[in-house]
């Protein structure tokens, strides 16, 4: 038999997340690396959700508080399974591109997406991560700070070293 | 203002924090070639960064005569994930290519097929080949019914994964996957059947 008070809870539940499903997609996808692994990701992170229904259901910004927990599920039981070695047929093969580039302009006409996508991909995850929501998606130092529970100090640090390092191996140094 | 100095601070000038003094950083990038270089290395990262896709969302080249508005109506619903063993030896034993079980075409549009390998340690410089039969290419490396790579395969699981684009008028066939090592060479042929029947999910080991 059903429930009316638990029904209407997830009722209450799902006009809580439904405005966040896009965003917490899109930031599953670029954590995860894959837009499979992205929703399995996702639905973990509502079945955690459903006990806490009616406190999702109370937030009165429920995006950050997603977020937040969206990232902390990544990084608790995620990440590992991202450092899994992945070969993608799509992006690893070498068409030859780039060969008469001259050295000058090499950098710049060399940073296809297939080599961004691959330097990000070598950076530490907690220089990875940072990089994905700043540069990548575009999220303030705040906002970072308080998905991940990091100071901006640190994030700050972790920037400049990520950019540094994407830099220097796509620039061959 | 030293180059070292300019390059620590460039990120936070950058960024917009307070750290850094705009003035003397221009002055600095403006009278020195190599922070100049640098300025403009780091501003094209992250101008390309902030415009990478999406995974999953690469764009892909179209070509005359593939039916590309259908492409754009079927992808969001014929991406399937099949799963086929491929297992390395440590020792280069008697040549093998096993068979898996076949695969049903999507009707036309995009399809995974993604082949595990297991190997027994780390390799380095592996060469990866893929054979398509007709009708069939890897996104991303249009018309070509070959496509060859180098790369390096960790010990334990990978995954290989193929995106394919399914023509309208593909028929079948098949697909062969090689990877070349230090070791010898395994190589999986997946036959690839016209149809639109749900796909099983095997498992090959060599």
């Amino acid at each position: 038999m059903r429930n009316p008070v638990r029904s209407l809870q997830a009722k209450r539940f799902e006009r809580a997340i439904g405005p966040s499903m896009d965003h917490l997609r899109r930031l599953a996808t670029r954590l995860t690396g894959s837009t499979a692994d992205a929703e399995d990701l996702l639905q973990d992170l509502m079945l955690r959700l459903q006990s806490r229904m009616e406190e999702v259901a109370a937030l009165e910004k429920p995006r950050p508080w997603l977020s937040r927990v969206l990232y902390r599920l990544f990084v608790d039981e995620w990440r590992r399974r991202r450092s899994t070695p992945e070969i993608d047929a799509s992006v690893e093969p070498d068409d030859g591109a780039g060969d008469e580039v001259q050295p000058e302009d090499a950098f710049e006409q060399g940073l296809t997406r297939t080599r961004l996508q691959r330097a990000l991909d070598r950076l530490p995850a907690f220089q990875r991560e940072i990089i994905i929501m700043h540069d990548v998606e575009g999220y303030t130092l705040v906002e970072v700070a308080e998905i991940t529970g990091t100071p901006t100090g640190t994030l700050k640090s972790r920037l400049h070293r990520g950019r540094g390092t994407m830099r220097a191996d796509l620039a061959g140094d | 203002m030293n180059c070292e100095e300019f390059r620590n601070l460039w990120s936070d000038w950058h960024d917009g924090h307070d750290d850094a003094d705009d003035a003397a950083m221009v002055r600095h990038r403006d009278t020195c070639p190599e922070c100049a270089r640098h300025d403009r290395q780091m501003r094209a990262l992250l101008d390309g960064l902030a415009t990478l896709p999406l995974p999953g969302e690469q764009e892909q080249p179209e070509r005359a005569g593939w039916a590309a508005p259908r492409w754009a109506a079927l992808a969001a619903t014929l991406v399937i994930g099949i799963a086929l063993g491929l297992v390395l030896a440590q020792r280069e034993g008697p040549a093998s290519t096993p068979e898996a079980a076949p695969v049903e075409l999507a009707v036309a549009g995009e399809q995974r097929i993604a082949i595990a390998v297991e190997s027994p340690r780390r390799y380095d410089d592996v060469e990866f080949t893929v054979q398509l039969p007709e009708g069939v290419e890897l996104a991303g490396f249009p018309g070509q019914r070959e496509v060859r790579w180098t790369g390096s395969l960790s010990e334990g699981r990978s995954r290989l994964r193929l995106p394919l684009r399914v023509s309208s008028d593909a028929w079948g066939g098949e697909l062969v996957a090689r990877i070349r090592h230090a070791g010898g060479e395994r190589q999986l042929v997946v036959p690839l059947v016209d149809g639109s029947v749900a796909v099983e999910i095997d498992e090959v080991s060599a």
